[in-house]
């Protein structure tokens, strides 16, 4: 038997879209926004760290809602958006920028991939807690580590290892 | 990524078998049973072989309701090991993602 399963996404309008409408829930969403993507403005930006943030952003957007999936997902959880800007700031240049997308449970999910089986994912709670798993070949790994104040050396071994890789 | 369902403290996946089905049938059912009713816009699809799941030590369990819809079960309740059984599905040989035929 084939099975499959069809994946969403959200229609999502421009931020300014709602701000021409003044709702209250609009104008809180825009207040939220703000506070979670200018939560550091004393820093200077590199343009890669620009970029990432400019991708969180549209995950962020697609997601402010309960149930954005149509299945039960969790609004984003804007602590979690916090977490990994800090942890994107932290990533070595060496390090491609990854994927960013939303997990079901409201957690930001970063994903390097170079082939189906060469991958690395992290998704980063609201705590700062790493849930990270990936695929080397036929070699797998998961598991947990906290983020406090640097990316564990777990996670940047496995990076390294996902682009050492032949 | 699994779902978690409230009611019955369980993670799981909605999906649709399309065995025996045209590529056309199969985007109609997602523009009625899951792009409709949510008002939401498909963007692609991923197929993969029962076999896979059942590999991985999950379990397909089938409702047909609506008809041909079923439900990937057995998760693991740890999310590092949700995220891995996940990749091991997408990375598998037979799995192949198809974008919408629709136009963004």
């Amino acid at each position: 038997m084939q099975a499959n399963v069809l994946t969403l996404t959200q229609t999502s309008f421009p931020i300014d879209y709602f701000d021409r409408a003044w709702s209250d829930e609009a104008r809180k969403l825009r207040e939220n926004e703000n506070k979670v993507f200018d939560h550091d403005p004393s820093i200077s930006l590199g343009e890669r760290y620009k970029e990432a943030k400019n991708a969180l952003h549209c995950a962020y957007e697609e997601t402010l809602k309960d149930d954005w999936d149509g299945y039960g997902a969790e609004r984003v959880q804007e602590a979690s958006v916090a977490q990994a800007l800090d942890f994107l700031k932290l990533l070595p240049t060496t390090v491609p920028l990854p994927e960013i997308s939303v997990d079901p449970d409201g957690e930001i999910s970063l994903t390097w991939q170079r082939e189906p089986r060469l991958v690395f994912s992290v998704s980063i709670s609201k705590d700062g807690v790493l849930s990270y798993a990936g695929l080397f070949g036929r070699s797998k790994t998961h598991g947990v580590e906290d983020f406090i104040q640097t990316i564990p050396k777990t996670i940047t071994d496995n990076l390294q290892r996902l682009y050492s890789t032949k | 990524m699994p779902v978690l369902n409230k009611k019955t403290s369980a993670f799981e996946t909605s999906i649709f078998c399309i065995s025996d089905i045209r590529d056309d049938e199969i985007w109609a059912i997602g523009e009625k049973e899951v792009a409709k009713p949510r008002s939401l816009r498909i963007h692609g699809r991923g197929d993969f072989l029962a076999q896979t799941i059942n590999d991985l030590g999950l379990t397909i369990d089938p409702d047909n309701t609506p008809p041909r819809h079923a439900k990937i079960i057995g998760w693991s309740n740890k999310k590092s090991e949700q995220k891995l059984q996940a990749q091991e599905i997408a990375a598998a040989k037979t799995t192949k993602f198809v974008a919408s035929p629709q136009k963004l």
